[in-house]
C-alpha cells in the first residue's frame, strides 16, 4: 500500500472558497446509494440526461440554498475503469471532463462512495478506485444494521485509516447516522492513501483491508453476542434463500408466480388508477365548462376552455396510472424480485434477441411508451437496448384503451364476452409484434450476439415505501416534462384545425331551429331534441368544412384500402398527434359532440352512415381493419421525440414510425379484405 | 489467472458442479467485457462460491472465505451459457 503526505485542504476550501457546491454520489448497484439521496434531497431533485448520453443524472439539493449543496446521484457501477457508459459517465464526473445540465465543468469539490457493510471486500476496490482519484471523500458505511444482526462486526478506526479518510456507519433506510454525512462532507479532505491502480494489487488491498477491518473489530458485549444469530440460524437463512431463490426463477413455478404479479399490476393500473383518473377526468371536464362559463364566447373561449383545457387534461389523466406503475415497480424492485424475474423473462425473451433486463421497459410500456424507453436505460448491451426501444410502443398503452372500447363496442354490442376477447387479442397481437420486431431487428440491422446475463441478486428484504413513492414522484415528472409539453401543443393545434374556418350556421339547422322556437310557442315537448338536431348538424358541418376535415377528404384515397371513409380518416389522422384523440374527433365528427360518456352517442357512432347515407362508418370489416391498425402503428409524436432523444438520433424515430404505420398498414388492409 | 484465459483451462465448468457444493473460481473463457464485469462483480480469480442453483439461471453465492471475496452471501446470477464457461475446482 502506497500512502502520500496529508493534504489538508478541505472540500469547502477547495471550492474556490465560496463553501461547498457539489458532491457526487457514488456506489455499487444495491447498496442503498438512491435510499440515501433520496433521504438527503427529499422532493428538491430533478432529473435530466448526462450530456451527449443517456445516462440518467439525478441531483438534488442538500440543505439550504445560501449554505447546502447540489447532490450529483451517479449511475450504481462496479468499477469506474469498465467499458460500459456508465462508468464512463462517473469517470468523467469525477475528472471534470462532464457536469450535469446548468451546473460548471468542474470537479466535485467531494465525493461520497456509499459502501455496503456486508459486501465490504468488493465495495472496497471501488472506494480504491475513487480515492486514486484524489478528491476529498467521505465514505458511508450502509446496511450497518444488516451487518450486525449477520454477526458482523467492523472497526471503522482501522477502515479509516487504510483508507484515509472519514467512515461514517450510516443506515439510509432509518436515516441513522445521516446527520453526521454533512458536517463530514465540510471536514472532508484529499486522501492521504492512494491504493494500488493495477487490478489484481488493487483487489488485494481491497481484501486486506476488510479483513483487517473484521479482524480488528471490537469485540461484542456479553448482551451483543447474546443477540445474534445462532450459526443454525444463518444456514436456515441461507437455505430459506435458496428456496425462494429456487421457486422465482424455475420455468413452472417462476412463471405462475410472474403472471400472478403481472396480473396484479395490470389490475393495478386498469382498476385502481382508474378511479383517480375517472376523477381527473370529471374535475377538468367541470372546470372547462367553468372557464367557458366565464369568458364571452367566441374564439378565447374555445381555445382555454376546449384547447387548453382539454390538452392539460388529456396529459395529467395519465398520471395516476404512471405514478403507481412505478410505486409498484420500485417496491418490487426493492423486495429483490424484479432481479430474479429479469431472469425468467430472459428465457422468454432471448430467442426473440431481447434480454431479460427488456421485461420491466416493455411491461411500463403497457401504461405508457415514453417511461418505457425511458426505463431501457438498464439494458446494458446497446442492440439490445435499441430493440427494445423499437419494439416498446407495440405494447397496448392506456392511450389505446378507449379506441379499443370503442370498436369492441361496435363489433359487439350484444356479447361483452366476445368484446372482452376481441380485446385480449389486442394486446395479444401487439405483443407478439413486438416480439417478431425483434427477432427481424436483431436479425437484420442490430446483428450481433447479445451479452449473456449477469446481475446480482439482492437479498430478500422489506421494501421501502418512502423510495417507492418517491420514485413514483419522480417519472411522473419525467412524463410531465417531456412527454406533457408535446401533448398540450398537440391538443391546441388539433383543436385549432377542427375549429377553423368556421362555416356558421348550416340552413338545415336554422330550418330546425325555426321549427323548434314554433314547438315552444304551442307548448309541444320536442324543442329540445330539434334543438340538439341542429346543434349537430352545424358541428357536423364544422367538422366536415374545417382544416382536418378537408384534410380528411384528401387523404381518404390512401386509407380507401383500409375501408376509411373521410370520417374515419380524420379520426386516424388525428390520432398520430395522440391516440387517445381519435374517440373524441370521431364523436366530434360523427355526432357532433366531444363526449361519449352517453350511449346514445355510442349508438350514434355505430350506426353513422357515409357519403352514400346505406354503408356504416363502422362497417364490421372496417372495425376490425381499425382495430388492428390502431393495435399497430405507430401513432404518437411524443413517443416519437423521446425515441429520438434516448437513441441520439432521428433515424431510430423514423424508423419506427414507417416500420409500425407501414405494417399497421399492410396487416389492417389485409384483414379488411379478408372480412369484406 | 485470468478469466479471459485462453490456454488449457483447469478445473471444472460451473455447470458441472451441484448445487450447494462450494469450490473456487481458477478462470474462464470468458470475453474481455464479460470477464471484467463479472471480477468487478466479485466473481475474480481465487473467489470462493456457493452453487445455490445450476441451469438457467445459474446462481452463485460469493463466500467469505478467501482473499478478494464478499464478506457476506452476495449471490450473482449467471446466465447458463456464461456459467458453463466458467471454472472452478
Amino acid at each position: 500500500m502506497s500512502t502520500t503526505s496529508p493534504v489538508t485542504t478541505s472540500a469547502r476550501s477547495s471550492a474556490e472558497g465560496t463553501g461547498l457546491r457539489r458532491v457526487a454520489l457514488l456506489g455499487n448497484p444495491n447498496t442503498g446509494k438512491t435510499t440515501l439521496f433520496n433521504r438527503l434531497s427529499g422532493l428538491r431533485h430533478k432529473t435530466s440526461n448526462f450530456p451527449g448520453t443517456t445516462q440518467e443524472a439525478r441531483s438534488g439539493r442538500v440543505g439550504s440554498d445560501l449554505d447546502g449543496y447540489t447532490l450529483i446521484d451517479l449511475p450504481g457501477i462496479y468499477s469506474i475503469e469498465l467499458d460500459l457508459s456508465e462508468s464512463a459517465v462517473c469517470r468523467d464526473l469525477l475528472a471534470g471532463r462532464t457536469a450535469i445540465p446548468g451546473q460548471p465543468m468542474a470537479e466535485p469539490d467531494a465525493v461520497i462512495v456509499v459502501v455496503d457493510a456486508t459486501n465490504l471486500a468488493r465495495n472496497l476496490t471501488l472506494v480504491g478506485e475513487v480515492l486514486r482519484r484524489r478528491l476529498p471523500t467521505v465514505i458511508c458505511l450502509n446496511m450497518m444494521d444488516l451487518a450486525k444482526r449477520s454477526g458482523l462486526r467492523l472497526s471503522l478506526a482501522s477502515l479509516s485509516e487504510h483508507v484515509g479518510c472519514e467512515v461514517l456507519p450510516i443506515c439510509a433506510r432509518s436515516g441513522e447516522g445521516v446527520d453526521h454525512i454533512g458536517p463530514a462532507l465540510l471536514r472532508a479532505t484529499i486522501p492521504n492513501r492512494t491504493p494500488p491502480g493495477e487490478v489484481h494489487a488493487l483487489e488485494r488491498w481491497a481484501a486486506d483491508v476488510a479483513a483487517e477491518a473484521i479482524a480488528t473489530a471490537p469485540a461484542c458485549t456479553d448482551e451483543e453476542a447474546h443477540a445474534l444469530p445462532s450459526e443454525d440460524e444463518l444456514l436456515k437463512r441461507r437455505a430459506r434463500a435458496d428456496r425462494i431463490d429456487a421457486m422465482l426463477v424455475h420455468p413452472v413455478s417462476g412463471t405462475l408466480i410472474f403472471a400472478f404479479v403481472a396480473a396484479a399490476i395490470f389490475w393495478l393500473i386498469f382498476s385502481i388508477a382508474q378511479i383517480p383518473m375517472d376523477a381527473l377526468d370529471g374535475l377538468f371536464g367541470t372546470f372547462g365548462e367553468w372557464v367557458a362559463s366565464l369568458l364571452p364566447s367566441g374564439f378565447v373561449n374555445d381555445l382555454i376552455s376546449k384547447g387548453v383545457v382539454g390538452g392539460i387534461s388529456g396529459v395529467l389523466i395519465f398520471i395516476p396510472q404512471i405514478a403507481l406503475l412505478f410505486f409498484v415497480i420500485s417496491l418490487l424492485e426493492d423486495t429483490g424480485y424484479l432481479a430474479r424475474a429479469a431472469f425468467l423473462m430472459d428465457r422468454v425473451l432471448r430467442p426473440f434477441g431481447l434480454p431479460g433486463h427488456a421485461f420491466v421497459p416493455l411491461l411500463s410500456s403497457h401504461a405508457c411508451a415514453i417511461p418505457g424507453i425511458i426505463s431501457t436505460r438498464a439494458i446494458p448491451d446497446r442492440r439490445e437496448r435499441l430493440a427494445t426501444i423499437m419494439v416498446a410502443p407495440f405494447m397496448t398503452c392506456s392511450a389505446r384503451l378507449p379506441v379499443y372500447v370503442l370498436v369492441t363496442s361496435v363489433l359487439f354490442p350484444t356479447s361483452p364476452a366476445l368484446a372482452a376477447l376481441a380485446f385480449v387479442g389486442c394486446y395479444a397481437l401487439g405483443i407478439g409484434a413486438g416480439l417478431f420486431t425483434a427477432l427481424l431487428f436483431r436479425r437484420t440491422i442490430l446483428k450481433g450476439s447479445g451479452r449473456p446475463m449477469a446481475l446480482e441478486l439482492p437479498s430478500y428484504k422489506r421494501p421501502s415505501f418512502r423510495t417507492a413513492l418517491l420514485a413514483a414522484y419522480d417519472r411522473s415528472l419525467i412524463f410531465l416534462k417531456k412527454a406533457g409539453t408535446n401533448i398540450l401543443a398537440i391538443s391546441i393545434i388539433l383543436w385549432w384545425l377542427s375549429a377553423f374556418p368556421r362555416t356558421g350556421e348550416t340552413a338545415e339547422a336554422m330550418d330546425l331551429r325555426t321549427q323548434a322556437t314554433a314547438a315552444v310557442q304551442t307548448g309541444d315537448s320536442n324543442a329540445s331534441d330539434l334543438l340538439a338536431q341542429a346543434d349537430e348538424l352545424d358541428a357536423k358541418a364544422q367538422a366536415r368544412n374545417s382544416l382536418i376535415g378537408q384534410l380528411g377528404r384528401f387523404a381518404e384515397p390512401a386509407f380507401r384500402p383500409l375501408g376509411y371513409d373521410w370520417q374515419l380518416t380524420i379520426g386516424v389522422l388525428s390520432s398520430f398527434a395522440a391516440r387517445e384523440v381519435f374517440v373524441s374527433t370521431m364523436a366530434v365528427v360523427v355526432t357532433g359532440h366531444e363526449s361519449t360518456d352517453d350511449d346514445g352517442v355510442l349508438d350514434r357512432l355505430s350506426s353513422a352512415r357515409r357519403d352514400d347515407g346505406v354503408t356504416p362508418v363502422f362497417s364490421a370489416a372496417a372495425s376490425w381493419s381499425l382495430l388492428v391498425f390502431f393495435v399497430l402503428a405507430m401513432q404518437c409524436v411524443s413517443t416519437l421525440v423521446i425515441t429520438a432523444r434516448e437513441t441520439g438520433s432521428w433515424k431510430w424515430s423514423l424508423l419506427q414510425l414507417g416500420w409500425m404505420t407501414g405494417l399497421a398498414y399492410v396487416l389492417a388492409m389485409i384483414v379488411y379484405h379478408a372480412m369484406a | 489467472m485470468p478469466l479471459t484465459a485462453s490456454h488449457q483451462l483447469e478445473g471444472k465448468s460451473l455447470l458441472a458442479m451441484t448445487a450447494g457444493s462450494q469450490g473456487q473460481v481458477v478462470g474462464a473463457g470468458l470475453e474481455e467485457k464479460d470477464a471484467a464485469m463479472l471480477r468487478a462483480m466479485g466473481l475474480r480469480p481465487s473467489a470462493m462460491l456457493r452453487v445455490c442453483r445450476v441451469g438457467e439461471p445459474t446462481i452463485v453465492e460469493l463466500v467469505p472465505d478467501g482473499p478478494g471475496v464478499c464478506r457476506s452471501g452476495c449471490r450473482i446470477g449467471l446466465a447458463k451459457s456464461l456459467a458453463a464457461r466458467i471454472r472452478v475446482k
